[in-house]
């Protein structure tokens, strides 16, 4: 039946995939209106013969020519993509930074926290000194016989 | 060049907040009050963590010092100028020397009655901040110094 209903024009030059494609959906969308028709029309709709078209991209090899500067070009482009935001820029430069934070803070930390305890100890002498002063009236630094 | 000039700028201002932070949670700022303000007392409160009673025992202590601490340096200072007063008139060596002995003596009386006062403040503290006290003022107190006669605020009288 498949034989029968089939009615598309083979062999007729020039043959083109195309050509099969049209002659074929010409017939279809007349016989379309009718029940069998119907399934015929889009069962070749599907199946709308590209057997040539799949033959010649079996066949179809690319050969193109071996570039050299290629694995180059494709690092420049990373590397331009990797400076093109403050993002990417700290991304590349995660490792440097990462140490060089590390390093910075760790510095300010302490030196934040020394100049602190230098301050305390600081008052501390001063205060202690007024403290002996009031406790002594009579203390005078550097007057001893 | 901006991504690294911003870069540097973000871990400078980083570094900035870091060190403050460490400065605030290492600063005293009770302490640089009490210094500020010349509390004594306030500063003995904050930093030896007295308790109300424990403050006014302390200040119990200290008004009943002044007293005897008055009295030695006033006898001190009598000495003291008896002894100049002696060195002046071209007096024996051997009173100049018994003056400058006597001296000597007064002077240990009143820095041991002061050294007792301090360890009886210390003894209401808690041990541990009773230990720090008397490590800051035990040994400022052997330099004492008895020739003058300054006011509270160590400034010497004529």
């Amino acid at each position: 039946m498949g034989a029968l209903l089939h009615l598309r024009v083979v062999g007729i030059p020039p043959y083109t995939a195309a050509a099969e494609i049209t002659q074929t959906f010409f017939v279809g969308r007349i016989l379309r209106d009718f029940p069998v028709g119907r399934v015929y029309y889009q069962y070749c709709s599907m199946n709308a013969s590209h057997d040539s078209l799949s033959e010649g991209l079996r066949g179809w090899r690319v050969t193109p020519p071996a570039d050299p500067d290629f694995r180059h070009r494709v690092w420049q482009r990373i590397g331009k993509r990797a400076g093109s935001t403050w993002t990417a820029y700290l991304r590349a430069h995660a490792t440097a930074w990462s140490l060089a934070s590390i390093i910075v803070l760790g510095a300010a930390a302490y030196s934040g926290s020394a100049l602190a305890r230098s301050q305390t100890q600081a008052d501390r002498e001063a205060i202690v000194a007024t403290y002996l002063v009031d406790l002594d009236p009579q203390i005078q630094a550097g007057l001893k016989p | 060049m901006k991504y690294l000039l911003a870069t540097v700028a973000m871990v400078a201002l980083l570094a900035a907040g870091t060190a403050y932070f460490g400065y605030r949670m290492t600063c005293n700022p009770a302490l640089h009050a009490a210094v500020a303000n010349g509390d004594t007392m306030e500063w003995l409160r904050t930093d030896f963590h007295l308790t109300k009673a424990q403050l006014s025992d302390i200040r119990q202590l200290h008004a009943s010092y002044a007293g005897t601490c008055g009295e030695h340096c006033r006898m001190i200072q009598q000495e003291t100028l008896s002894r100049n007063a002696l060195v002046a008139a071209g007096g024996s060596r051997a009173a100049i020397d018994a003056a400058n002995v006597e001296i000597q003596r007064m002077r240990k009386v009143c820095e041991g009655a002061i050294e007792a006062h301090v360890r009886r403040v210390a003894a209401l503290m808690s041990s541990e901040d009773g230990r720090r006290y008397l490590a800051l003022v035990l040994p400022r107190i052997a330099n004492f110094d008895h020739m003058a006669a300054p006011d509270l605020r160590l400034n010497k009288s004529s």
